[in-house]
């Protein structure tokens, strides 16, 4: 017996789609330019900059952390881009208006947002899934399953309502026919993760604001059209989508557990929930199509729809009818701003969508929401929307040879050009990187090569110094002065040139006059001989004619050649 | 019966999906995540424990087998084997073999304990590859990831009950060693192995599998320093499906 069957999924989305993970791009982590969000990783960013840059950075980063610490912080990398931009750890094109957002923050343009109260957000850009090793989106196969659930409990439920007071659980367990648990039909779909697979050298994701519209229109008393709540109040995020139109970028798999032959049967979910996989997809097509046609409609309706996504999903729609009716291709929605209609069963949301109103209003209930989620550039934009989370799913026996399906791969072609072209750019700008990349290691080898000799050359000072300490120490007092007397006048002599009346005459006396009181006549000599180096290398005699002959019969005093009587 | 070589199998599990072998370490961290994996005590690296392993592919294999439906949910044991059909019969002891059954108490058949013999595989607890750790750290990336969830209420259309859940990211490679005794009497034992590590590769280990996580590969599999990693493509299933 077969325990189990298998098929691999090859998955294409056809709208931007982000499932929430809770982490964003930190506003101190990426710079944009020329449209792309360029994100670097924080452990090389300091090992690019100088140090100098680095102290910078330092005491940014020490200063109180509110939002002009945050402005401060991008400006200091934005100014820095050129430097590390190369090192980017990924590319991802960002839309006009999230560009000019930041470009506001970095102090490029005189910021829009600033009339009246503070600006506080800090544009973090929220990610959409992805795997931390390939840096690739990931579609969670809890996602895709948890999409695959509603529409199969949309399929048993038939459309009534739930009643249950309970909520989900009971209400789901009246339909399946479970607890215990085991009985819950889902547990014999099984399914992985979608991994990233496209190797077509475009980027994966793009960022998009999520903009909140009315469905329909609505006039207040003043016969003024009015606004979503989420308008009213400029709510909005910023959100890293993956990219539609991507052709089969996602492969995953599922397995359907195979029980119908176990002799036990009372452990097992009942036999009209055991799904085959056309009965699975055409479950999934009966809910998801209906929400996707009405929401095209509406959008079309209300002229929010970009043009270019309706004719291309048109052209979809109708290329895959017939893998659509046959269950080898399924619509689902995954991710965040999926809709009410699209993550609830139809007959029992009735009457439990929490409709928000305004301010010091309780919010109401009613069967639908009154406004959608969409995609824009920016967030102002009414026309050229584009809803979130729409998946195509084709479906192969996993131990069926991969077939191609040329006629989907040109559709997908077709709305691809832009992103043909900064794939282009990002790809003339990779060797560029590279050789900087380059330029930057082997300066950053220079300068430790350097640093290394320089540590050299201290410890070598230190301990030639330790051994002149040494040696002084072992000598008899007299020498001992003459050696220190000497490397006092070399460090001077070294520093520059010498200056009459400066504190070396104060100390070349001193020495001189110790040196007059010793007996040893091999330390007097020495000392004369050295105080005539000084006069001979570096001060000269002193001007004054007195002041030279008293120096000079000193000296002849210390080298024993003096006679009291007179001159030599 | 007589041991003729104890041969080892050695190779590479590499992750397709995230893995999430539970720890079971209720121990509250501030910020930390509510479901962590297991790890080992000293260096603090994820492993997989040859328990699981082992526990994984025996129940795949036994519901290849259809032995599920008649073990009353308990692991194929000594006492099944004479309520199997006789054309299962010898594949179930062939999997005793491999795998052991725990003596039951009282009527246990001993002639029948002793036609099986002792243990033959003996799986190891998989440490992560040394090169992948050091990979990690020089991109300064961590062992694990952490992965959020929730439930949306089908009624209401909201999120629910937050939750993550840490996972060993994939693409993680770990080292994966099995030993097998030989003994003279035993035939085509490693047809059954073959047959386990596939099914494994088809559905995949620890916890969440039925939504996304745990699915893996080997990319490397050897017995005795020879490449056997074709083997695991030539398995065929007893009924297609």
């Amino acid at each position: 017996m077969k325990a189990f069957t298998s098929y691999r999924l090859h998955i294409t989305p056809l709208s931007p789609l982000h499932i929430g993970t809770g982490e964003s791009y930190e506003p101190t982590h990426y710079v944009i330019e020329d449209g792309v969000l360029h994100e670097f990783d924080s452990v090389a960013v300091m090992d690019v900059l100088p140090m100098q840059d680095r102290k910078e950075l330092l005491a940014i980063v020490s200063r109180k952390p509110n939002p002009d610490m945050i402005k401060a912080m991008q400006g200091y990398f934005y100014k820095r881009r050129g430097a590390l931009m190369p090192w980017a750890i990924n590319r991802i094109p960002v839309l006009p208006g999230v560009a000019r957002l930041y470009a506001s923050r970095v102090g490029q343009t005189a910021n829009p947002e600033s009339q009246g109260g503070q600006d506080n957000n800090w544009l973090e850009i929220d990610r959409t899934a992805f795997n931390p090793i390939s840096r690739k989106p990931v579609l969670f196969g809890s996602s895709l399953k948890g999409a695959i659930r509603t529409a199969l409990l949309d399929k048993a439920n038939g459309g009534a309502r739930a009643h249950e007071p309970k909520g989900l659980h009971e209400f789901q367990g009246r339909v399946f026919g479970y607890p215990p648990l085991e009985l819950d039909p889902l547990r014999l779909v099984q399914l992985s993760d979608a991994s990233w697979q496209s190797e077509s050298g475009l980027t994966a994701t793009e960022v998009h604001c999520a903009v909140n519209r009315k469905k329909a229109p609505v006039r207040d008393e003043k016969g003024q059209l009015r606004k979503a709540l989420g308008e009213n109040k400029n709510l909005y995020q910023i959100l890293e989508c993956v990219s539609a139109w991507r052709y089969r970028a996602f492969s995953a798999q599922l397995n359907l557990q195979r029980v119908d032959d176990l002799p036990q049967q009372d452990k097992l979910p009942a036999r009209k929930f055991r799904y085959s996989l056309e009965a699975l997809a055409h479950d999934c097509n009966n809910f998801y199509l209906p929400v996707l046609s009405g929401e095209i409609r509406l959008l079309k309706e209300r002229a929010f729809i970009d043009n270019d996504w309706f004719e291309s999903i048109q052209q979809l729609l109708k290329l895959c009818q017939d893998k659509l009716k046959s269950g080898q291709a399924f619509l689902l929605r995954a991710g965040r701003h999926s809709g009410a209609e699209s993550v609830t069963v139809s007959g029992a949301r009735n009457g439990n969508i929490k409709i928000m109103r305004g301010k010091g209003q309780q919010p109401e209930y009613a069967d639908a929401p009154k406004t959608l989620w969409l995609a824009a550039q920016t967030k102002e934009q009414q026309t050229g929307l584009l809803p979130f989370g729409w998946l195509l799913v084709e479906v192969e026996p996993l131990d069926a040879p991969e077939t191609d399906w040329p006629e989907l791969q040109a559709l997908c072609e077709a709305r691809l050009g832009d992103a043909r072209k900064l794939a282009e750019r990002l790809e003339a700008q990779a060797s560029k990187a590279a050789q900087q990349r380059a330029d930057t290691e082997a300066r950053r080898r220079d300068e430790q090569e350097r640093a290394r000799l320089e540590a050299e050359r201290q410890a070598q000072a230190a301990r030639e110094q330790a051994e002149r300490e040494k040696r002084l120490a072992a000598m008899a007092p007299e020498r001992r002065a003459v050696e220190e007397f000497r490397a006092y006048y070399e460090e001077q002599k070294h520093k520059g040139r010498y200056q009459p009346g400066s504190q070396f005459d104060e100390k070349r006396r001193a020495f001189f006059q110790t040196a007059q009181a010793w007996t040893d006549q091999e330390a007097r000599q020495a000392a004369a001989a050295l105080l005539r180096e000084t006069i001979k290398d570096w001060t000269d005699w002193p001007a004054k004619k007195e002041r030279k002959a008293e120096f000079r019969s000193g000296l002849e005093a210390l080298e024993g050649t003096f006679r009291a009587s007179g001159n030599p | 019966m007589k041991l003729i070589a104890i041969q080892k199998l050695t190779g590479v599990i590499e992750l397709v999906s995230g893995l999430h072998i539970g720890s079971g370490n209720t121990e509250m961290h501030i910020g930390g995540t509510d479901n962590p994996v297991i790890k080992h005590p000293l260096t603090q690296h994820p492993y997989i424990p040859g328990s699981s392993l082992k526990g994984k592919i025996r129940s795949l294999l036994e519901w290849e087998l259809g032995v599920v439906g008649i073990t009353d949910g308990q692991p194929l044991g000594f006492k099944h084997i004479g309520k199997l059909a006789p054309d299962q019969q010898e594949a179930a002891k062939s999997l005793l073999r491999l795998f052991g059954g725990a003596p039951e108490s009282g009527n246990h058949n001993s002639d029948l304990v002793r036609e099986i013999g002792p243990t033959r595989l003996a799986f190891w607890d998989c440490a992560l590859d040394p090169a992948w750790v050091d990979e990690m750290n020089r991109r300064n990336l961590l062992l694990t990831e952490n992965k959020s969830e929730n439930m949306i209420d089908r009624i209401r259309g909201v999120a629910e009950h937050p939750r993550n859940t840490e996972r060993v990211p994939a693409g993680a490679r770990f080292e994966f060693n099995l030993t097998v005794r030989v003994h003279d009497t035993d035939t085509g034992l490693f047809d059954t192995v073959w047959k386990g590590l596939r099914l494994l590769e088809l559905t995949g280990l620890g916890g969440s599998g039925s939504r996304g996580y745990g699915k893996l590969k080997f990319s490397q599999l050897e017995l005795e320093g020879e490449n056997v990693l074709p083997e695991l493509d030539k398995v065929s299933f007893s009924v297609a499906a």
